[in-house]
This record gives structure tokens, sequence and C-alpha cells, in this order.
């Protein structure tokens, strides 16, 4: 015991236990930090060897790498950079469904169906490079839980296992290209000959989990895993010192979500001691990340545990890999949560603690009804960025698993509005989920029904009507608006440096690096007489590009925009497809352009307007600070 | 480095050596140890809200500021629909105040008098005010007391809105109460802190407690908000009556003391809006009637709308019908000006029926009006009736018109009453004859039926069934044109000043002596009633059993015990009768007042007198002259009445006591005694029981019955009412004095005395049950209130320590001194 940074005695601690005095709980003692290890000397070994193994790191390469990087000649992870830099371009995936096969047209996988895997998911890659996705966000991959399951094959946010891989992502067929690399990278874990794709050999799920992020590697796409926040009643059963209960020792469920139950991230509450056993297991759950390639994790419902856990399991991922990337599911500051057993949602101590990027407000982006509303949230972003003194950064959250299609909301322009949007924004990482390139309405006609075939002990398909399935094993996502992919292709080509490449010639892009001009370049806002026309400049030396909107779904709206310095000469050709209701613009030469936008119809242009951050209005002009 | 040309020897031992480095060296083990035990080094930032720190007087000037960003956020929702749940919740409130205070303003606007039209904003501010005190005296408060903590606590969000801490159960940022505040608070509910899961147990109860508490203030404010408005309500009222009263008596007392009256008056010009509103009511009147018979409703309506039917009650004293009969030409005029001037004097039916039984009618040719005949009558008139009722049923029995229209109100008598039915045409021996609408138009001729016409047809006695006649008429249509021109024109004369003036003085006038209106004389019977029976102290069930239906139970026996008892004792007697008189005396400012106004009646003058058409009628309407029942001797009288009315209800007190005095000391039998009234048939016991009846029931007839002498009831009237026997209760005061001067004249008078001539007062005794009914139901009311309230006060205060229990939730720490 440790009083005034001075241990207390044993004969004063028993003199003071005697009195009924019990000293004040001390903060736990602070270790120095161990000094490297000491090999050995050993007369034979020279000293020019010791040098160089110094150098060595057992579990990496000797490039000093990462093992995922060392299996992937010129990947390395910068995701961490990426996501801070506002570049990722974020695809969600459900490996279950991503390239399934649902052969009847039911939506559901069935019988003779083939489900999606990690074999038959590397398909799509080339889809999503060819589109400019270089980030995925993987949906969980652990084995769902059984009992009081959601769905026929269980919640993907629900694992009876964080340690080990679900069984049904294992392609028990492979192509024989895969399942050389397969074998191979079995080998080298193991020690042993791959024999049989046995999907219930935990470590062939490992290999082909391994040969599927080595192939998102190699197209440039880096990988990150989603880390469930609850466990599921099976996990739960097993593993009762990690469960939080109530006063009554029941269980703690969040509230509407009954197949799951909450970890107890706190020993001991009161005093903010974390619970080893859980915190043991996230950091085994890190290892095998790392050990897998995963680039990341996203972290589910990231306010489930405390700041101090975080503190503890974040910088342990870096210290093992010092750009693995951090995302949090946190929403808005909360004074309290609404939603029972689960505590309040503070984005701000989060990002502090050391998560990268996090989900935000923009999923209720249909509810604002006026930019002002937009800007009002871009501003309280960038000045949160600015008050943290390091670079922080959102998603382009507009459509999320846990939201409901945008599709529905305003069909597929407003799906091409939202990415164009999300794309020129400053400080996001556009995002979007896996159906919504060409689409998907998540309209599932199995919803609710009972089938005889179930993976757990529920045989209803419950589902959330208009949200991508994570209860059953469902078709492909998609839908039939492959105009949407032209949409995200332009968007992400400007980001990525590449439009030029990709226009087609219709529209030269002028200026060479769009890409530091939307990741790093200031947000100015062009003031409006319509609220219902967004319309921002993002500028950097010298290089302005002009974002124009109409956020609404159902009419035509014209107005009057301002852009300070523009000519009268300047002509508006717009860098994105063309889709909906014809656009005009005619400017004048006060710097004034007036608009005719169709319903849902976003327009990006580069504009010769190399002054317009200062004549813009100060309080209009916002600028992410940190920034490399 | 490429060391791959290390040998896998030495590869190995290094590698050995340190399996879980990374690659700056550091062993994984150590980082994550290291980790760990730094863990809390990260710790959750301050909350952005803050708990709400203020006084009493913070909080209401806090209310006033919250209610003005309330109305800004619904500005702000109307324009922009930028207002988030919260904002949009409290502006709710408003809609509250604003939606009471606009249905207060469409009640006033209806209500019948001032003070009902303010209650109605009272009613409105009490409820909104209960609504708020109560759950903060009756819940907030004890849980404070009881649980040591604020059930209200607010707290500023971190959005800048203002909050209820416990508002959502659900919903409960702790982490703005700092662990010494809940420390406090632990100790203040028996919880410590330090104990296992102490700042839980200690979060949980308060959490409980305000919901038990929330949920308590919902259960019980349905009924305590009514109840505590209904109280607030009816300890208002009393004093916004009597400023009511106060206020627009000190108006008109202001324009009296500055001599203004007069000029008020003449300054009152009749506005174009008024002028052109009145002109059109008038249309709108003579159109809907242009055709058809004129029934009474129309010349109430007249009346009204030519200013002149509140002055209606005055007339019933005036000898209208021979005024009226002095003017010229118009006869269709004076006819139906009769009905304008209504007189309501009331007869008593049992003493009609038993004069009419007396007779014996016989006509010519005619069958005797038989005594169900008159008792149908009778029982159709009931128990007090018009005279324009009575005049009506005898027109419709068929009597001549003329002769009716003879019959003066207040003298009605046997033979009178014989002369006019005996002219009745009633069922013949040939049946009645009845007129086809055909026939009657042939016996009209052409052109148009006046009234005069039809009056003149009804006044010759012909052989047909008189009802029928009228409903013939009914169906005839009847051009009144003439008619409406005529009383056109006598509108335009009469001018619309004149109305105006009428009207404004009458404004004037109501607060002093109007009866429906709030005025002094009206609070003056209240008071009087009231003091009455403070100094009675009659128990609650006695005052049911005064005003109750029972026969047995009447006032005057009330009156007569409690004024015997106070005369027992000779010596107190005096100090008592001056004490109650002094309490319920009139004070001079009122009857200064009254006089002014009397004296400033004149004012209200016709111009227009001279070259009109209806110059007789204008004179008697306006002038001062004999014409009894002009408009200016009726302000006058009714001024004149009210004080008359008050002051002599007053000396009835007085009278009743003077009597029972006169009892208790032996002066009244020695008065029997020496004028010989003693006999055999007469007692002094019933002597004395007479002369009660006289004072008490306000009738003499029964005593002039019952004497069989000629002079015998005057004696005996001159004893019970010997002006010189009342000196000591004269002597309370000069306007004592005088009225029992009054009283004692009225009774003197010669001839049958009613009940409302006695005294010039309505019937005591059902004024005093009038008013004691009010009372009574304002007792009653009060008590099932205030019960009410106590009762719901004492349950919800009784309550409060059984809320917060947790033993159940925290079943281990189940020991005393642990929690509660």
């Amino acid at each position: 015991m440790i009083e005034n940074g001075k241990p207390i005695s044993p004969a004063l601690m028993n003199m003071l236990n005697k009195q009924g005095v019990q000293p004040a709980p001390q903060p736990p003692a602070v270790q120095q930090q161990p000094a490297l290890p000491n090999y050995e000397y050993n007369p034979m070994v020279s000293q020019t060897a010791l040098a160089m193994s110094r150098q060595i790191v057992p579990t990496v390469s000797a490039a000093g790498v990462t093992e995922a990087q060392s299996r992937v000649q010129g990947y390395k992870n910068d995701l961490k950079e990426m996501l801070t830099s506002n570049k990722a371009n974020i695809l969600a995936v459900i490996p279950r469904t991503m390239n399934a096969q649902d052969t009847d047209g039911n939506g559901l996988i069935q019988g003779n169906e083939v489900s999606g895997n990690f074999v038959n998911a590397v398909e799509r890659l080339d889809e999503m490079v060819n589109l400019g996705f270089n980030t995925q966000h993987v949906l969980p991959i652990n084995p769902p839980g059984k009992t009081k399951a959601f769905g026929t094959a269980g919640s993907l946010y629900s694992p009876s296992d964080f340690l080990s891989i679900d069984p049904e992502l294992v392609d028990e067929n492979p192509p024989a290209e895969a399942r050389a690399q397969i074998e191979k990278l079995y080998e080298q874990k193991t020690g042993k000959k791959l024999v049989k794709m046995d999907k219930n050999d935990p470590e062939v799920a490992f290999a082909q989990c391994k040969y599927y992020i080595d192939e998102c590697h190699k197209r440039g796409i880096k990988v990150m895993l989603d880390l469930p926040s609850c466990a599921s009643v099976d996990f739960s059963i097993k593993n009762p010192t990690m469960m939080a209960t109530d006063s009554n020792g029941k269980e703690k469920v969040p509230q509407g979500w009954q197949d799951i139950r909450m970890l107890k991230p706190f020993e001991n509450e009161q005093t903010r001691t974390l619970n080893n056993d859980v915190l043991d297991l996230h950091k085994k759950f890190v290892d095998m990340c790392v050990e897998l390639g995963f680039d990341g994790v996203r972290a589910d419902v990231g306010r489930a545990k405390p700041v101090e856990f975080w503190n503890v399991i974040i910088n342990y991922s870096h210290a093992k890999d010092p750009q693995f990337a951090w995302l949090a599911e946190t929403y808005t500051h909360e004074d309290a949560s609404p939603q029972l057993n689960m505590p309040y949602d503070r984005p701000q101590e989060l990002l502090e603690v050391g998560f990268d990027t996090y989900y935000g407000q923009y999923h209720i982006f249909n509810q604002w009804t006026t930019n002002e509303d937009l800007y009002k949230y871009v501003k309280e972003n960038i000045d949160m960025n600015n008050k943290i003194g390091q670079p922080k950064s959102l998603i382009g959250s507009f459509a999320t698993h846990d939201d409901y299609s945008p599709m529905l909301y305003g069909g597929a322009p407003w799906v091409m509005f939202t990415t164009i949007l999300q794309s020129m924004l400053p400080q996001v990482n556009p995002y979007m989920v896996d159906g919504s390139q060409t689409g998907d309405t998540y309209i599932y006609p199995y919803k609710g029904a009972t089938v005889k075939d179930t993976e757990t002990d529920n045989n209803e398909c419950f589902v959330h009507a208009g949200k991508l399935d994570i209860f059953n094993k469902s078709r492909k996502p998609g839908g039939d608006h492959p105009e949407i992919s032209t949409a995200i292709k332009s968007a992400f080509a400007l980001r990525n440096n590449k439009y030029n490449e990709v226009s087609n010639g219709e529209v030269r892009l002028e200026m060479k690096n769009a890409q530091d001009v939307i990741t790093k370049g200031s947000f100015i806002i062009l003031p409006t007489n319509n609220p219902e026309i967004i319309s921002f400049a993002r500028h950097k030396d010298g290089k302005t590009l002009v974002f124009i909107g109409n956020r609404n779904v159902n009419k035509t709206v014209g107005g009057t925009i301002t852009i300070p310095g523009l000519s009268a000469e300047q002509k508006f050709k717009n860098l994105m497809p063309s889709y909906g209701e014809e656009c005009k613009f005619q400017n004048d030469k006060n710097g004034n352009v007036t608009v005719e936008l169709g319903a849902s119809r976003a327009c990006v242009f580069e504009i010769d307007d190399k002054d317009i951050q200062t004549l813009s209005n100060p309080q209009n002009v916002l600028q992410q600070e940190y920034l490399n | 480095m490429n060391n791959s040309a290390m040998s896998p020897l030495l590869r190995n031992r290094i590698q050995s050596g340190n399996p879980n480095a990374n690659q700056n060296g550091a062993d994984l083990n150590y980082v994550y140890e290291n980790l760990k035990l730094r863990a809390n080094e990260a710790k959750p930032n301050e909350a952005k809200a803050k708990l709400v720190n203020d006084n009493f007087i913070k909080r209401q000037t806090d209310a006033i500021k919250d209610t003005g960003k309330d109305c800004a956020n619904f500005v702000k929702a109307v324009k922009t629909a930028d207002v988030n749940d919260t904002q949009l919740g409290r502006i709710n409130d408003i809609g509250m105040k604003v939606g009471a205070a606009l249905i207060a303003a469409f009640l006033a606007l209806n209500a019948k008098n001032k003070k009902t039209a303010v209650m109605e904003f009272v009613g409105a501010a009490t409820f909104l005010t209960s609504m708020a005190a109560w759950p903060k005296l009756f819940i907030n408060l004890p849980a404070k007391l009881v649980h040591g903590f604020d059930i209200d606590k607010k707290y500023i969000s971190a959005q800048g809105e203002k909050k209820d801490f416990f508002l959502d159960n659900q919903f409960l940022p702790w982490d703005i109460y700092s662990k010494e505040e809940l420390t406090e608070i632990g100790k203040n509910t028996g919880i410590d802190i330090n104990s296992p899961n102490g700042e839980e147990k200690i979060k949980r109860k308060m959490q409980k407690t305000a919901l038990q508490n929330r949920t308590l203030w919902m259960a019980t404010a349905g009924f305590a908000t009514p109840l505590m408005t209904s109280m607030a309500c009816s300890v208002a009222e009393p004093y916004i009556e009597k400023g009511i009263i106060k206020s627009d008596f000190n108006k008109v007392r202001k324009l009296t003391e500055a001599n203004g009256v007069k000029s008020y008056i003449d300054s009152i010009q009749a506005k174009s809006g008024e002028i052109s509103k009145s002109q059109a009511e008038l249309n709108k009147l003579f159109e809907g009637h242009q055709k058809g018979v004129l029934g009474e409703n129309f010349f109430d309506e007249l009346a009204s709308k030519l200013g002149l039917s509140s002055l209606s009650q005055e007339f019933k004293n005036a000898d209208d019908l021979k005024v009226i009969a002095e003017f010229e030409s118009n006869t269709a005029l004076v006819d139906e000006l009769k009905s304008l001037y209504k007189n309501s004097a009331s007869y008593d039916s049992e003493d009609l029926l038993k004069a009419l039984s007396s007779l014996n009618v016989k006509s010519q040719g005619m069958e005797a009006l038989g005594k169900e005949e008159i008792q149908a009558l009778s029982k159709k008139l009931g128990g007090g009736f018009t005279h324009s009722q009575l005049v009506k049923e005898l027109l419709s029995l068929g009597c001549d018109p003329k002769q009716v229209a003879k019959l003066k109100h207040n003298s009605v008598n046997a033979q009178t009453l014989f002369d006019i039915l005996g002219q009745v045409p009633l069922k013949s021996a040939n049946g009645a004859k009845t007129l086809t609408q055909e026939q009657l138009k042939n016996m009209l001729g052409d052109g148009p039926l006046t009234i005069g016409r039809v009056r003149q047809l009804l006044s010759n006695p012909a052989q047909f069934n008189q009802k029928e006649v009228e409903q013939i008429l009914e169906n005839v249509k009847v051009d009144n044109s003439e008619f409406i021109e005529t009383i056109k024109t006598f509108d335009r004369e009469l001018g619309a000043n004149t109305r105006a003036k009428v009207a404004k003085f009458m404004k004037l006038v109501n607060p002093v002596a109007g009866e429906r209106s709030l005025s002094v004389y009206t609070k003056e019977y209240m008071d009087t009633v009231n003091t009455l029976f403070k100094e009675m102290g009659l128990t609650d069930g006695q005052i049911r059993a005064l005003i109750s239906e029972n026969p047995q139970v009447k006032v005057p026996e009330v009156l007569k015990d409690f004024f015997k008892g106070k005369a027992q004792n000779q010596g107190e007697y005096k100090t008592f009768i001056e004490d109650l008189y002094r309490k319920v005396q009139t004070p001079d400012e009122v009857a200064n007042v009254v006089k002014s106004l009397t004296d400033n009646a004149s004012s209200i003058s016709s111009d227009v007198a001279q070259g009109s058409k209806f110059k007789g009628l204008m004179e008697a309407m306006l002038g001062e002259g004999k014409q009894s029942c002009s408009l200016v001797n009726s302000i006058k009288s009714f001024l004149g009445t009210g004080t008359t009315n008050i002051e002599t209800f007053k000396s009835k007190l007085l009278l009743m006591s003077g009597l029972e005095r006169r009892i208790q000391s032996g002066e009244l039998a020695q008065a029997f005694k020496d004028n010989g009234l003693v006999s055999e048939a007469f007692s002094i016991e019933q002597l004395t029981k007479l002369a009660r009846e006289a004072i008490y029931s306000s009738s003499s007839s029964n005593a002039a019955n019952k004497f069989g002498m000629p002079n015998a009831y005057k004696i005996f009237r001159d004893i019970v009412f010997d002006k010189n026997a009342y000196d000591i209760e004269k002597g309370v005061s000069k306007q004592a004095a005088e009225g029992i001067e009054k009283a004692i004249e009225f009774m003197t008078k010669e001839g049958s005395i009613s009940k409302e001539t006695y005294l010039g007062a309505s019937n005591f005794a059902s004024q005093i049950k009038t008013i004691a009914r009010s009372l009574n139901n304002n007792k009653i009311w009060k008590k099932i209130f205030v019960t009410g309230t106590i009762a719901l006060a004492a349950v919800t205060l009784l309550v409060q320590p059984l809320f917060g229990n947790i033993k159940k939730e925290y079943p281990e720490n189940n020991k005393a001194g642990n929690n509660k």
C-alpha cells in the first residue's frame, strides 16, 4: 500500500485497521516500463551478429512488417493514416451473403444453394476496386449463437466465440488456385499439410480468411473487422464472469436485442477497475485480427466499453501494428443513454482515447431539411477535431446496416445524391453498405416466414424490413439501378485522383490533385437564398471544387448562390454523371449563380477561383486542422 | 536488413529469446500488462450537462425567462420548423396558457356580469397555478424532507436546454451528480456510498423515489388541481366581487362628487355605430313582424330595443292606463303600449279564489261561472301571476277588452270581477259559433287588417269562441305595416341620443341600486343576512332546515326564536341591536350618491317633445310632472325604491327585535289590555301571536278577518305599529328611525295590504331564504372541497415514506442502517 508516494508499513496498517480507519483506495501503482531484455552474453556470437539480431522481431518479417504484410508483397497497412486523412472509401460487406447464390430467387439461401464464403467473396473484389472502394468493413465473422437467436442463421452481432470464425464461411470446395494458397497458409500456421477443407477445423477457417484478406490487400483494399459489443446467450452461459448482471443477478440485455447479453467491462465500477477476463478476451481478439491480417477494427457500440478499456486495447493494438485503425460506432453526445442497459454515447471521449474515426450523425441527414443543419454539423465536427488536437474523421454514415435503405427515402437519385455529397464533405470517409451500389431496398420476401431448416433454435426468418439482413443466410445484396455505380465510380475517382481515367473524356478535370482539395481543403459555405440547396466549395492551394445539390427528393428547386470571386465567364461543367431532371446554371458578373436543380440532383464543378477563400465571409470558411 | 545469411542456429537462438516482441523489440506481454495498470490514465470527460442550483426567487424569474424562450421557439417552429423535441414539448405549455386565457376571454365575453367575467380569468390563473403548486408543495417538498434530495431537480443539457433530471426514468444523466453530492444524499437516505454497490443503491433509490413520486403526481393531479382551483376561487370570489362593486361604485361616486353627472349625461351622444346598430335591430324586428299577430314577445323586444324595458318594473305602481288614455290619436299605439309598460304586480291566487267563490256569478242566458272554472283559472295562473297574464286569460274567456282595460292591477275586487265576468259570452245554450277564415274576411272587408281592427272585432261580444277567433287570426295575414310605421316615427322622435342617455344613465344607477347586477344594494342585502346569520349562530343543520321546503320550518319562526332570546335580557338588548345595526349600516356616501343621481335624473330630457306627433307621450315619458309613469320619475323611483328597500329591510329587523322586547317586558300585553282588546275570544297569547304574524309574516289580512269588529283591527294595528313604542330601536341611528317610521306608515295605511307593499320590500322570508340558500351552498361546497383537498393532501403525504424501497432489489444488504 502506498501513501503519499511511500509504502505504508504493515505495523501502521495494523494500527489503522484496529482503529477502524480504512485508507482510501490507492491508485494502481505505476510500474516502470521494463527494460529491454538483455540477451545472455555468448562469446561465440560476434558483436556484429548480435547487433543484427536485435533488429529482428521473430513475429514479423525481416522488413519490419506484420505477418499480413509479409504475405503480400507491396502491401503495407496504412489504414489509420487513410482514415484520419479522409482517404478511405469504405464498403460494408457480410461475407456470408457477399456472393451468395440465390438460385430460386426467394431471397433465402437454403438447401443446395451456395451461401457467401471467403473464397467466393474474392470474385467481387475487382468490382469493388473498379468502383473505387479501397476499404472494407467486414461485419462480424464469428460463429453466431444458436440459443434464443434471432433469425435462422443467428445474428452476426451475437457471437458464441470471439476468437473463432464461423465455419459457414468456409468453402469446402474452393477452386484450385485458391486451394493452393489456402493450403500454404494453413501449413505456415500449423506446420501440417492440409488434407481436407473441413469447415469444422478452425484453422481451415483461419486460412481461408487470410486468403481473402490477402486478395483484398493485393488489390489495394484495406480490411476492417467488426468487433461485436455483446455476446450470445451461448457465450454468456460458458463465460459468466464476463457478463454484466443487475443487482438480482440477472444478465443485462440491451434494450431491444433479446438475443444478446452485455459484457461486463468493469470488475468494480465504483473504482473503475476493469474486468481482466473481458480485457484479455479483447486482447486476444486484436491478436487474432493482426494475425489474420486485418488492418483495423470497427467497434460495434463503442460506448459499451469505457474509455479505460479502449485505452488499453487500442494502445495494445498500436504496439502490435502502429497503423491498426479503429472505427467507433458512436453517434452524438448524450447526457444519458436512452437505451436500457447501455451506457451513454460520448464520441469525443472515444476519439480522444484512440479511435481514429467515428460514425457521426449523417444517418439522420434525411431529417435535416435545410442546408444550415448540414453546415452546422460539419462545423461541429471540425471544431471537435480542432479541439482534440489530432486529425479525426467520420464515415459517411448516410446509410449503415442499421439504417433503412436510402432507396426507400428517395430512390436511386437520393442514393446518388448522398454518394456524391459524402464524397465531397470534409472530414468524411465515404461509406456504403453492400447492395446500395445498385440500389438494394433490402426488402426480403421471406420476412417473418417460418422455415423447417434452421441453424438456430428459431425457425422464423426474423429480419428488419428495409435493412440489410444480418440474421439469415440471404441473397447477394444488389438492386436494379446500375446508374448508382456510375455515380460512385465518378465520385471516388475524383477522390482518388483518377477522374480523367474514368470520365470517358466528356468532362476533363484540370487540377492535378483533387484528392488533396477534398481531403485536406477548406470547406467554404456558399450562401444561397433557398435553404434546400446545399452549396459549398472545397479549396486548397488555389484549386476549387464546388458542390451544388438539391436535397428535396420530390421537386425541382431554384435559387441564387453567391460564389465570391466567381468569374462571369466561368463555365459550369458537371463532373458527376447526370441523372433525373436537368439542372441549369446561369452566372452573372457579381459572383452569383442562378440555379435550377432537379430533385435530388448533385453536381460538382471545378471552377477557376483562386481567391474564393479570402473573399468569403470568414464565418463561412471552415478548416480541419492537424492534417498531415 | 536481409539477414538470410544468418545461420539457422543463430537465428533460432535469437528468436527463442523473445518470441513476443514487436518491431521495436518491446515485449508485447509487458506492454499489455503495463497498459492495464495505466488504464485509468484515461478518464471520461466531465459531463457537459450541469445541474441547476437555484433558489425560489430565481426559479420564478427563470420561469418567466423560460416562457419567453418558449415563445421565441414557437415563432422559430412556425417559421423554420427548426426546433427539437424538448423545445416542441415545451411549446405545449404556451398553448395551455394562451388557450386558457382565450377560453377565459371567450367565456368572459358571454358572462352575465363583471364578476363572472373576472372570475373566468381568476379561474384560469388559479388552475394553472394549482397545476404548478400542487406537486411543488405536496409532493416535491415532502419528498425532499423525507428522502433528502430534490425530485424536481433541473439540469442544463449539453445542448443548453433546461430539463427535469428525473423526467425520463430511463434517461438519467448520473454523471452530472458529483460523488460528494451522491454521498450527501446517501447519508440522508441511510446508504453508505462506500458500501458494496453503494453508489448504485443510492442512484437506484433516487430513481425509484422520483418515479414513484411522479406517478403519484400524475395520479393526484386530476383531483388536486380542480380542488385547489375551486378553493382558491371561492376564497377570491368575495374579494373580487367586493372589488368590482367598489370600483364601479367609485366611478359613479367620483362623477357625483365632481358634480359631473349632468354634464356627463348632456355630453352623451349616441355613436353612429350604436345608432345604426339599433336601427338595424329595430328594422330586423319589424321585418319579422310585418305580418301576423303581434304578441307579447314582440313588445318585450320592442321595449328592449327602445331602451325602456329596464324600467318596466317601475311602472307597476304607475297609473299608466289612465295616462295613456289621455293621449290623442292612434289608439293602436295606445293599445299596444299598454303591453309595453307591463305591470308585474302579482296576486295571491288564494285571495282571488276566495273572493270569487263567495260570488255566485250569473248572467242572462248564461251558465254560472262555477267553482270549477274559477279553480281552473286559479290553477292555471298559479300562485302569483302578473296583471298581463290575468288580462290575457280574461280576454281568452271572452271578456270585454274595454272592461278588462279598466282593470287596475291594484284594484281587483270581487265587484269588478263580477262586472267583467258578467259580460262573458260563454257557452250559450245554442252552442258556440265559430267563424271561418272566409267569413272573417267577409266581415272585415277589404283592406289590411290592423291590430286595432282586430281588437275592435273582439270588443264586440259575438257569439263565437274567442279562442278560435284568436287561432284564426293567427293564420290570417295581418298587415302591421301601419303600426310599425307609427312605432318607427315614435322611435325617430324619441331619438337615439335620448335612448343612449337613458342607457348610459342606467349604467350609473345599476352599480348602486341594480338588483340583477352587482350593486351596492345587492351586496348590502347579502351582508345584512350574512351578519344576521352569524349573530344568530345558526348551525349548518338549522340553516339547511331554514331553506328547505319543509313547511314545519319557517323563516319567521327562526327569526322569532332568535330575537326572543336576545330580548330576554333587557340590559344587554340595546347593546345588541346597536351592534347589529352598526354592522349593517349603509354608508353615508351611498346615500349621497343616490341623492346626486336622483337630482340629476332630470337631465334626461327630450328636445323633441315640441312639434312631436307624440307630444303628450313624450312629455309623459321624459318629463317630471304629474305623470307618474314618466321615465324620469321611474328612474327616481328606481333609485328611491332601492334605498327604501334596503333601509326597510334592515328596519324590519329592528321592528322584529322591538316587538320581542315589548313582549318580553310585558309592554305589549299591557297595551292590549289598556285598549280593551283582551277578551274571551282573544287572549293575550292569541293577540301576541297575531302581532307576531303581522310583523314576521308581513300580512294583516288574517288579523282583519279574525277580529270581526270594524275598529278592533285598527286598534290592534295601531298598538302593534305604535311609532312611539320603538324609540329604543329608532335610537340606533337616523336611518333606523326613518326606516321604522316608514314601515309603520305602510302598515297603518288604509286598505288591504299585500306582502309586497309591506315595507316596500319584496317577500322578506323568500329573500332570506334565497340568500341563505346561496350561503349554504357555498358552505357545502367549501366543506366538500376542503375535505377533499385535506384528504388528498394527507394521502399524498402519508405515502411518502413508503417510496424508494429498494430492499427487494438489494436483499443481501437488507440490514438496519444500510438502506431504507
